[in-house]
Parts: C-alpha cells; sequence; structure tokens
C-alpha cells in the first residue's frame, strides 16, 4: 500500500532543499558546522571522480550546474528579492558572511548592462588552495550565476577571471548577461 | 681568492644592488662558479619578482588600479593583490555611497570597515534627517498662503515650487507662465529684497493684479538660488485704492477734492515746479439752490464738472474744494493759455444754458496765479490769492451775467 503522507526515506520527490535541514535534531551532540576541509574533501574528491569518468570539461558543467541550483534555491529560500538593486546586493554579501561562505565585494556593477564584477575573499572553497594555474571555483561560478538570474530574470553567465588556483589571494568573477541565447 | 669566496662576494653584491637599487641586470652565471649557477637562477627569479612587486606596488600607490599584472605565481605579489582586491571595492564603495547608496558595508577590514560603516551610516541617518527636513519645509510652504518658487541663480531654471504655484498652473497657466517670466528677470539690485509684480488680468478685462515678492539669496540642495515668496495683493491694493480715492475726492463730482487739491500744491511747492492755480466759481449757485432746488443746484454743478474736464489738459487736476468752488492745478502752464481755456469753458456753459434751455444761466468765474521756483506763498496764500483774483473777475462780469 502506498504510504499517503508522503516524505518517506524513499520518497523520490524530495527537492535540494529537503536535505539541507533539520540538522540540529540529527546531530544533537555534533550540531550544525563542520570544518572547511569536510566540505572540501566533498567537493574535491567528487571533481576527481567526475573528472575521470567524464572528462574535465564534462566535470567543470556538472558542478557549475550544480552551483546555480543551488544559487536559484538559495535566492528564494533565504533571500528577498523584493529588495532594489543596492539593498539586495548588501544583502547577499550579509548572508554569505553569516553562512560563512566567503566575504563577498562588488568592484563593479553596471545597472544597466548588468555587468559586475566582484570578489570571494576567504572563500570556501579554494582560500589557501596552492597555484596549480588553473581556477576551481566552478562550483561559485555556477552559485553566483543562479542568484544573479533568479534576481534579475536575465540570463548571466559567471566566469572566475582570478582564484587561488591560479596565484591570487581572492577569487574574482565575471558576471555577464547574455545577450543572445 | 678562492672560488667559493670570489662567489660569496659576487652573489652578496648581487643581493645588495637587487635590494637597494632598481633596474639592476641580471646576474649572468657565468659570474660565479658553476657549482653557484642554481643559486644564481634563483637569485635571479627572486630579483625579477621583487622587480615585478615594487612596481606593482607603486601602481597601486599612485592609485593605479589597472597597471600592468604581476605574473601569476609571484608569491611576493600576493598581499599587494588583496589590498587592489579591497581598494577596487572600496572605490565601487565610495561610488555607490556617491550615488546615494547607504545599504552596502565594507565587511572584514578592520578598523577601515567601521570607519566607512559608521560614515555610511551617519549619512544614510543625515538624508533621512535632510528629507524629514525638507518634507517639512514643502509642508510649510504649501500651506503658508503664500507662492514660493526657487530659482537657480545664475540659469534661473526653476528649482522648485510650492503646491499654491503647481495649482496656479494648472488652474491659471498663463498667469503662472506670467508670475514666472517676472520673477526670472529679477535682480535685486535694481528691484530691492521686497518688490513688486503687475500684471494685467486675462480673466478681467482692465483689472490690474499685483503680487508682493520678498527675494532671498540661498543655497538650494548645493546650488546658488533665489527664492521668491509671492503674494497677491491685489485686493489689498484696490481696497487701498478705493480709501485713497475716498479721502481723495468728491462725493458728488468723483473730482478731487480740497484735502487731495492742498496736498497736491504743497507738494509741487516744495518741488519748486512751475504751475497755474486757477480758481474757478460757480456763478449764482446759491440762487439756483434756493430757487430752483438742490437737485438744479447739483446738475449745474456736474455740468460744471463736466465741462472742466472737457476744457483742461490731460496732467491738470481739477478739485472741487467747496460748495460752489473749484480749483485747477496746471502743471507747466502759461497764464494765457489757463485763461484761454477758462474762457473757452465759460462759453460753453453759456451755450448749454441755451441748448438746454435752462431758466437760469450757467457760467463761472476765476481768478489765476502763477508759481514757479521763486514762489515764497504757501498753498493757503495762493489759493486765497487765486481767490481773489476770481472775485475781481467776477466782479468785473457782473453786469454782464445779469444781462
Amino acid at each position: 500500500m502506498a504510504n499517503i503522507f508522503g516524505n518517506t526515506d524513499n520518497d523520490n520527490s524530495a527537492v535540494l532543499w529537503d536535505y539541507l535541514f533539520n540538522v540540529d535534531e540529527g546531530r544533537k551532540n555534533l550540531g550544525g558546522e563542520m570544518p572547511v576541509i569536510v566540505y572540501r574533501m566533498l567537493e574535491y574528491s567528487m571533481r576527481d571522480v567526475l573528472t575521470s569518468m567524464y572528462g574535465k570539461e564534462k566535470m567543470i558543467e556538472i558542478i557549475r550546474s550544480a552551483g546555480e541550483k543551488t544559487g536559484r534555491e538559495f535566492y528564494s529560500r533565504c533571500l528577498d528579492g523584493s529588495l532594489p538593486l543596492n539593498d539586495f546586493l548588501a544583502q547577499v554579501q550579509q548572508k554569505l558572511i553569516d553562512l560563512k561562505i566567503g566575504i563577498l565585494r562588488f568592484e563593479k556593477f553596471d545597472e544597466e548592462t548588468g555587468h559586475a564584477v566582484l570578489t570571494v575573499s576567504e572563500d570556501l572553497d579554494c582560500s589557501g588552495f596552492p597555484s596549480i594555474g588553473e581556477t576551481v571555483c566552478n562550483y561559485d561560478e555556477g552559485f553566483l550565476a543562479g542568484i544573479l538570474k533568479a534576481y534579475t530574470k536575465k540570463e548571466y553567465i559567471v566566469v572566475e577571471i582570478d582564484c587561488w588556483g591560479t596565484g591570487e589571494r581572492v577569487c574574482r568573477f565575471d558576471a555577464k548577461v547574455v545577450l543572445d541565447k | 681568492m678562492s672560488m667559493e669566496q670570489n662567489d660569496t662576494d659576487v652573489l652578496f653584491e648581487y643581493l645588495r644592488k637587487i635590494l637597494f637599487e632598481r633596474n639592476t641586470p641580471m646576474l649572468s652565471a657565468q659570474e660565479v662558479s658553476p657549482e653557484s649557477e642554481k643559486l644564481v637562477n634563483g637569485m635571479n627569479l627572486f630579483h625579477d619578482w621583487l622587480e615585478e612587486n615594487f612596481r606593482f606596488a607603486n601602481d597601486i600607490a599612485e592609485g593605479n588600479l589597472n597597471g600592468i599584472e604581476p605574473s601569476k605565481d609571484n608569491p611576493l605579489c600576493a598581499p599587494l593583490k588583496m589590498l587592489r582586491s579591497n581598494l577596487s571595492h572600496l572605490m565601487w564603495q565610495t561610488k555607490q555611497v556617491a550615488d546615494g547608496d547607504y545599504s552596502q558595508r565594507v565587511a572584514m577590514l578592520g578598523e577601515f570597515s567601521t570607519a566607512f560603516n559608521t560614515m555610511t551610516m551617519q549619512l544614510k541617518q543625515r538624508e533621512a534627517a535632510l528629507k524629514e527636513h525638507n518634507a517639512l519645509l514643502s509642508h510649510i510652504t504649501d500651506n503658508i498662503g503664500e507662492y514660493v518658487a526657487v530659482l537657480d541663480e545664475e540659469t534661473r531654471e526653476s528649482l522648485y515650487e510650492n503646491k499654491a504655484l503647481v495649482d496656479m498652473s494648472i488652474e491659471e497657466p498663463r498667469l503662472a507662465e506670467d508670475l514666472r517670466y517676472s520673477i526670472s528677470r529679477y535682480d535685486m539690485e535694481s528691484s530691492g529684497r521686497s518688490w513688486e509684480i503687475s500684471l494685467l488680468s486675462s480673466e478681467e478685462e482692465g483689472r490690474t493684479l499685483y503680487y508682493h515678492v520678498d527675494s532671498f539669496y540661498i543655497d538650494w540642495q548645493g546650488k546658488k538660488a533665489i527664492a521668491h515668496l509671492l503674494r497677491d495683493v491685489t485686493e489689498q491694493k484696490e481696497w487701498e485704492s478705493s480709501i485713497e480715492y475716498a479721502a481723495n475726492s468728491d462725493a458728488l463730482t468723483g473730482l478731487f477734492n480740497r484735502r487731495y487739491c492742498m496736498e497736491m500744491m504743497e507738494r509741487y511747492i516744495e518741488n519748486k515746479r512751475d504751475f497755474l492755480v486757477c480758481f474757478v466759481d460757480l456763478d449764482k449757485l446759491k440762487y439756483v439752490n434756493d430757487t430752483f432746488g438742490h437737485c438744479h443746484g447739483d446738475e449745474y454743478i456736474l455740468t460744471m464738472a463736466a465741462v472742466l474736464k472737457e476744457t483742461v489738459r490731460k496732467d491738470d487736476i481739477i478739485c472741487r474744494i467747496g460748495g460752489d468752488e473749484f480749483v485747477i492745478l496746471m502743471p507747466k502752464c502759461t497764464e494765457k493759455h489757463s485763461k484761454m481755456r477758462m474762457n473757452q469753458a465759460r462759453n460753453r456753459l453759456l451755450r448749454l444754458t441755451e441748448e438746454k434751455n435752462l431758466k437760469y444761466p450757467m457760467s463761472l468765474s476765476y481768478g489765476v496765479i502763477a508759481c514757479g521756483e521763486n514762489n515764497t506763498l504757501s498753498a493757503e496764500e495762493i489759493l486765497d490769492e487765486s481767490d481773489k483774483e476770481m472775485y475781481l473777475f467776477k466782479q468785473a462780469h457782473r453786469s454782464e451775467w445779469k444781462a
């Protein structure tokens, strides 16, 4: 007999957000926080496995897509999209600090074209990372694009141009509106 | 000197130059023994990075945040890159604040964050206070019953108009435009702080509208401006004018009265003007009143007033100073011309007597006194003298009248 109440362990209808909460009840002793290293172990092992299975390009696409999905969800659950632009940007900045994701700083935001240049210091994904000659914050690219797309209702593409992985000390992202999708 | 000693000296000197001199040429590996070649290569790389670091630091120090990018793997530049990022962010923040965005915060930059965020917060509070202040000011200007207009001092472009003036623009656009035109041509030197605008009404033909204006030089949202407070004083002016008219005019004829006559004479005397005083008397008004009644007497007086108006010049002032007595003040007029005019009036009255077939003859007697720069008589004395002249005229023409 089918469970008419739904929401069981086997319920395939659970969406991303359903997996993220109720942590305090589940981790009464250990709590809701953990070292960044654990997050990174998950992320970079995932990158390795995905690269070996599908190639680097596909791995980046998958990670970026995951970031974008989270960004959209984060927008709808944690951010007030009714705020005017400047207030919204300030809100995003504060949320990323509150959740210890990183210190978001804007260097440019052209209201007419939507073009933005922003940095994330002490980024969760790569701060302290060795210089390997390439950017690694593809998840952040997707995450920021997801937020910007959801807020502006425009198609955004976000590219990381500086990263700890390329020898920088902050991650810098270039966000542009895609005119012809 | 041993080979090791030579290498040490060369490398030490190279290190000194790298640290204290700019644009030092790279050290060639040939200047040291093969054993020290690796060290030379390392020092050359260090030299390259250090030069890059100096150049990058100088660019930042000079405010050039878009200078030549140091190589990605130069670890010496890493803190400077962070500094540049922070400065870029602060530049954006400053621009945002300048554009009125007080919602951004500078995070995690130590005391600078505190100082900047405090400044932004205070600016936000001040702007809010200023908006409140402006709202209060708008409320006051909208309710003071006056029209308020603020114009740019230089361009005379409108910076603010209160509700009363905005409403006028809708209800009486032509009048509002005329007022705007008048205030746009304001000049304090010639008009002073308080001045007046008079305009012909487009609604009521012949009516003149008066506006009292107080003008102030002010600072309006950072611009040099002139604030004009306009008050419609048309009714006040009209009332004053009617009071003044009543005080200075004769109720029956509408001519000026004795009070006005004396005031004008005194003013002429004080200003040493050339003028004639023509004293005119209606002949036999008492007889007409007693015999035919006061209605006829009043008719006689009104006829006299009308004839005098027709006869004298536009600038002459006709006053009725008593029952049958009139005075005409004639600036810049010769005695001959004056007498000619009076004779014309007298003849006109006589003709009207015949035309109207009146039972009493209408006529006048007059006496003229000239006053000029050397006059020493008072207004009363001049009047007496002209009265005497009139009497002489009357005596001389008595027989004519009886006939």
